[in-house]
């Protein structure tokens, strides 16, 4: 593999591992939630659009916080891991910067400083998607690595 | 000077992501939320006179408009006859991890039937709901799926069910409305008075 084969697929690795688990998050906001700041700028731009199909999916319904959760928590660590990277213990320090900023805002929406519903439930799914995209990360970082450069 | 280029860029991807989450947050009522969940005395006294309150909803007498409509009225909107009650009743939501919590709710009895020919479900995107200020409000669906319109499911031609609007009490005063399909809108004003 040479060096720019390298820089091609941790480019899109990253690319994938970080937007498409953000933009699936946001569709099912969409869905579901068309009142929200985030949503409502789409639905200005697109005021024919009409996702209500979606929004009677019984699974989606009930696991569509932590789902969403999941996903902006796994993307985040993805886009700081992008940015340090070649850093020392990349995958520990991206899954941190991500947990602490979750728990943050968790924090800041019990304590009413900001918008949102403060879930237990919320912190333990950001939990578990830094450390799978930690897991992913370290896996991944350490099999480019270790492929052989023409 | 690769350290500082880092660094914004780690500021600037944190920035993307707070703006993300806080974008999907829902908004606070003016009251501000109740923090932990706990529901504060103070509060829980005013649950209580809002349940026990006789709720008078008084039909507003409004200016000969086809578009507009008041308790008690039916009208056809979307391939649906909604045929909206007479009476308006107060609970509150009950959801310890709400920044509603606690918090008194108006229902509204309407009986929803599918005049169209095929088979069809009521879409939530249509409905807006104002509260007393004339201020857009939160409708409260999420706590009463069982019964609300929003989440009323499908119905086949000629079906009916009895669901309800139900939305955040804001003070006394008129409440509005407004379903809007892009093709067709129509406005329900009322008075609340607890």
């Amino acid at each position: 593999m040479t060096k720019s084969e390298k820089k091609i697929i941790f480019l899109i690795f990253y690319f994938v591992a970080a937007v498409l688990p953000l933009l699936s998050g946001y569709f099912i906001y969409l869905a579901f939630s068309p009142g929200l700041p985030i949503t409502a700028i789409f639905y200005e731009l697109f005021p024919n659009a009409d996702l209500s199909c979606f929004s009677e999916n019984g699974f989606l319904k009930i696991s569509k916080p932590y789902i969403c959760d999941f996903m902006w928590a796994f993307a985040f660590t993805f886009s700081v891991s992008f940015v340090l990277n070649k850093t020392r213990l990349n995958y520990i320090k991206s899954c941190s910067v991500s947990f602490v900023f979750s728990l943050i805002l968790e924090l800041l929406q019990m304590s009413g400083i900001v918008s949102g519903t403060f879930d237990f439930a919320d912190i333990l799914f950001e939990l578990l998607a830094c450390i799978t995209a930690a897991v992913i990360i370290k896996n991944f970082l350490r099999s480019i690595e270790n492929e052989e450069i023409d | 000077m690769k350290k500082s280029i880092k660094a914004m860029a780690l500021i600037a991807v944190i920035a993307v992501f707070v703006v993300f989450a806080l974008g999907s947050g829902s908004k606070t009522d003016e009251n501000g939320q109740t923090g932990s969940g706990e529901i504060v005395e103070a509060e829980k006294e005013a649950i209580k006179e809002a349940m026990a309150a006789e709720v008078t909803a008084e039909p507003t007498t409004l200016a000969p408009q086809p578009t507009s409509f008041t308790l008690g009225d039916t009208f056809t909107f979307d391939g649906f006859e909604l045929t909206i009650g007479t009476t308006a009743s107060f609970t509150s939501v009950q959801n310890q991890f709400s920044e509603l919590n606690g918090k008194p709710v108006v229902r509204i009895p309407v009986k929803l039937k599918n005049v169209s020919s095929e088979t069809k479900g009521f879409s939530m995107f249509n409905m807006k709901y104002f509260g007393s200020q004339g201020t857009e409000i939160s409708g409260c669906s999420t706590y009463f799926q069982e019964d609300c319109i929003e989440w009323s499911g499908k119905l086949r031609p000629n079906a009916s069910k009895d669901v309800a609007m139900y939305f955040v009490y804001d003070g006394d005063g008129i409440y509005g409305v407004d379903f809007d399909d892009f093709s067709n809108k129509v406005s329900v004003e009322f008075k609340i008075k607890k």
